[in-house]
């Protein structure tokens, strides 16, 4: 274009300049001046034709661009306000505009109705243009209005003022703002909304959080989950401390509550598995507990019992009074008592005895609640034990009698040694004495006749003498006689006999006859028969056969009780009358063999037996200085030996 | 009439030959004595006694025991025997009738007059 300055080549211009360079620059008209202020060209828009002249003076331009190069002013004319925009033309290598210009570039544009109605679309308000300063009004007016209203002034190319612009903006959010600070409420609300966001917040994370881990460890029962907050000195860290505190108490309880679950369960196990009677009485002596075992005792069951009778009801009636007396004194006392023995009566009328032991229950104050104890089933007891008891004194007036008898038997053979010792020669000198009165016959009132006389009272004082010393001797045990073994026998057999029949028991006798003289109480060896053919029956239950032998026989073999030692009852090769039983019963094991004769050594059931038969039996033996043994095989039978001395030592 | 043949069993032959003077001494009675249990039964076989005083203790064999061997026997067991015994009281064998055991019993000492009587009240 700067070159268009030096060519002035119209034509060029035309080509270039076209309508749309106006729309390119937003313009209505383009004026081009050459340095001497020539015009060389112009264009306008339709319409603008009177703008092709330049509204101001020629000679004017040299001085709008004197001071600047780049201008932008307002000028008033006769179709409206018209805002020039201009500039000098340089050459392409000169962007700066230092160098001398080459022409001048002027635009206007026309600030008309339509453009204005286009500005104020654009900036949302509306313009005003006036040649003269307009009040603005007050800012509560403006507020009032919701409008923003300011004012510029519009500059000539000299810096004059040519117009002043009102621009007036109606804002919405003007209209918002004003609500907001009108309405002080709302921001009141909205402050305490976010007050109370805020507290929520606050309560979210110091409030809620510690709750939730309380209500979780609560619900959980676990503790541990309170560990963190404990250490807090919150009111929360005093809770979870509390709560702790409470699980540990809780939990040691739990621990007491369970232990005593089982020490009462084992107890009711022991209650029900001891054979003693476990039982509690109310201050009363009504009964409040009761273990069950009391039906196997007494017949009733605990719900007989417990709540309707009082220890007392159970006494025999001949008893009752007397001990219902005594029982309340101790419970006065509140006493406890030990093994105290009772008599009962069984729901079936048999009289139970009752060994009872109780202490008192008392409160904190030591007011007595009742009483709680046991009581112990001991009728059985008491039936051994009363035969134990008589069993006892049967033994030991045995034992007494043995002692007795041991005594008088030492005596006994001292006085038969005696006795024979002096007897012999005694009959020999009151036989001497028959002779010599028969071969010299004295006449009567000699002194020979006196000598003789006097020689045979000897003879009588000695024999007296004697004869006391075998009184005393046997004055115990007078019933040692001469007895013959096989009427003993005879008679032990008559009286087992109709019970052998019964029990189908054949016994077969093979006594010899004529057996020497046995020194024996006939009674006592009549016991010992009976004791071991009763023996030999229980051996067979079925039934069966016993043979009974006597005999007598040189003894030879050497078995306890015979042999060469002093204590011994036997020499070898003493002739003795023996006495077998034989059965062919259950037989005997060797271990058990050895413990027959053992006082109280029974293998029968109670009631049957007691073990003391044999044992007796043998006492009896020894008695007799005899000896008694057995022999047996398992299954096959037993057989008991008897030996027994011959009279007359 | 024969005279009654006793025999009389004793180990004391003291005694055994006073009471063969004694009781031959009446005329009555033909007198054998012997001093061993043992031979007891021997000697009755051979001699024949209507009667045998037996004592009752003897070392070599009891009295009860040839007793027992005289009643085994069918030759002897007939023949009385009466015991003679320094051991039992005279109380007893009266209390018994002198009857002990199924046999007669004489408690020593005895004097003649009261050993006849007990003689002549066993024989046959
Ligand atoms: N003839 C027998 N056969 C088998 N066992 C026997 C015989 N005799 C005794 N006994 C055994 O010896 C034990 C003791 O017997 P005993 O002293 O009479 O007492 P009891 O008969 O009261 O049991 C018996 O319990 C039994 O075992």
């Amino acid at each position: 274009m700067a070159r268009f300055f030096t060519t002035k080549d119209t034509e060029w211009a035309k080509v270039n300049m076209d309508a749309n360079v106006l729309d390119t620059y937003k313009t209505d008209v383009i004026w081009l001046f050459g340095l001497d202020l020539s015009p060389l060209y112009s264009i306008n828009r339709d319409g603008f034709d009177s703008l092709k002249e330049f509204p101001l003076p020629r000679a004017n331009i040299k001085d709008i661009f004197k001071e600047e190069r780049l201008r932008h002013f307002f000028v008033n004319t006769k179709i409206g306000l018209l805002e020039v925009r201009g500039a000098t033309v340089h050459p392409g290598s000169d962007p700066e505009r230092k160098t001398l210009p080459r022409g001048y570039f002027l635009t206007a544009r026309l600030w008309g109705k339509e453009y204005v109605a286009d500005l104020e679309e654009l900036i949302g308000g509306s313009i005003q243009i006036s040649n003269t300063k307009l009040a603005i009004p007050s800012p509560e007016a403006l507020l009032k209005a919701n409008s923003i209203v300011f004012s510029r002034q519009l500059s000539g190319w000299k810096g004059n003022v040519e117009d002043y612009i009102y621009i007036n903006i109606l804002s919405e959010q003007l209209q918002g703002y004003k609500l907001l600070s009108r309405n002080a409420v709302v921001i009141f609300i909205i402050f305490l909304i976010a007050v109370i966001i805020f507290i929520t917040l606050f309560i979210t994370t110091s409030v809620n959080l510690p709750l939730a881990i309380i209500s979780q460890s609560l619900k959980k029962e676990n503790p541990e989950k309170l560990r963190g907050l404990e250490k807090e000195t919150s009111e929360f860290g005093d809770i979870a401390r509390l709560i702790t505190s409470f699980f540990w108490q809780r939990q040691v309880l739990l621990k007491e509550v369970a232990e005593r679950k089982k020490a009462e369960a084992r107890f009711q196990q022991v209650a029900e598995a001891t054979e003693e009677w476990i039982w509690e009485v109310n201050k009363d002596g009504l009964y409040t507990y009761s273990s069950p075992v009391v039906e196997k005792i007494l017949g009733y069951n605990p719900e007989e019992i417990i709540g309707k009778k009082y220890f007392y009801d159970f006494l025999t009636p001949d008893v009752k009074e007397s001990l219902k007396k005594n029982a309340l004194e101790v419970f006065t006392a509140k006493k406890p008592f030990r093994n105290f023995l009772n008599p009962n009566l069984h729901k079936n009328g048999n009289i139970i005895f009752l060994e009872t032991s109780g202490s008192p229950m008392l409160d904190k104050e030591g007011n007595l609640l009742g009483y709680r104890g046991a009581d112990t089933d001991i009728t059985e007891r008491k039936k051994a034990e009363d035969e134990l008891k008589k069993a006892y004194t049967d033994l030991k007036e045995t034992q007494g009698q043995l002692i007795q008898a041991e005594k008088l038997n030492a005596v006994g053979q001292l006085a038969s040694g005696v006795a024979h010792e002096v007897r012999n020669p005694l009959g020999i000198i009151l036989q001497g004495i028959n002779y010599l009165e028969k071969k010299i016959p004295p006449d009567k009132g000699s002194e020979t006749a006196e000598i003789m006389a006097m020689l045979k009272g000897s003879v009588q004082r000695a024999d007296k003498i004697i004869n006391a010393l075998l009184d005393f001797s046997r004055a115990a045990n007078s019933d040692l006689k001469l007895e013959d073994i096989n009427s003993i026998l005879e008679s032990s057999l008559n009286l087992v006999k109709a019970r052998f029949k019964f029990d189908n028991i054949d016994v077969v006798t093979e006594t010899k006859e004529g057996l020497p003289m046995v020194l024996a109480d006939k009674n006592k060896l009549e016991q010992v028969f009976i004791n071991v053919l009763l023996n030999a029956a229980q051996a067979m239950p079925g039934g069966g056969k016993i043979i009974i032998r006597s005999y007598a026989k040189e003894l030879k073999e050497t078995k306890d009780g015979i042999g060469k030692r002093e204590e011994d009852h036997f020499r070898i090769g003493e002739k003795a009358v023996i006495v077998e039983i034989e059965d062919f019963g259950s037989g005997i094991s060797e271990e058990n063999l050895k413990k027959i004769f053992d006082p109280f050594f029974t293998t029968k059931g109670p009631g049957s037996g007691v073990g003391l038969g044999l044992s007796v039996t043998r006492n009896i033996i020894h008695m007799h200085r005899g000896l008694i043994y057995a022999e047996s095989q398992l299954g096959k039978g037993t057989k008991v030996i008897i030996i027994l001395k011959i009279s007359a030592r | 009439m024969d005279k009654k043949k006793i025999l009389i069993i004793d180990d004391e032959v003291d005694f055994t030959k006073v009471v063969k003077l004694n009781l031959e001494g009446t005329g009555k009675y033909e007198v054998r004595a012997e001093n061993k249990g043992s031979l007891g039964l021997a000697v009755t076989k051979e001699f024949k006694p209507d009667l045998v005083l037996l004592d009752i203790l003897m070392l070599d064999m009891e009295g009860s025991e040839v007793a027992y061997q005289l009643r085994s026997d069918e030759e002897t067991k007939n023949i009385p025997i009466v015991f003679l015994t320094a051991v039992i009281r005279k109380k007893e064998a009266e209390e018994n009738k002198g009857v002990i055991g199924g046999y007669p019993f004489i408690a020593k000492p005895v004097g003649i007059d009261e050993l006849i009587e007990v003689i002549e009240r066993n024989i046959h």
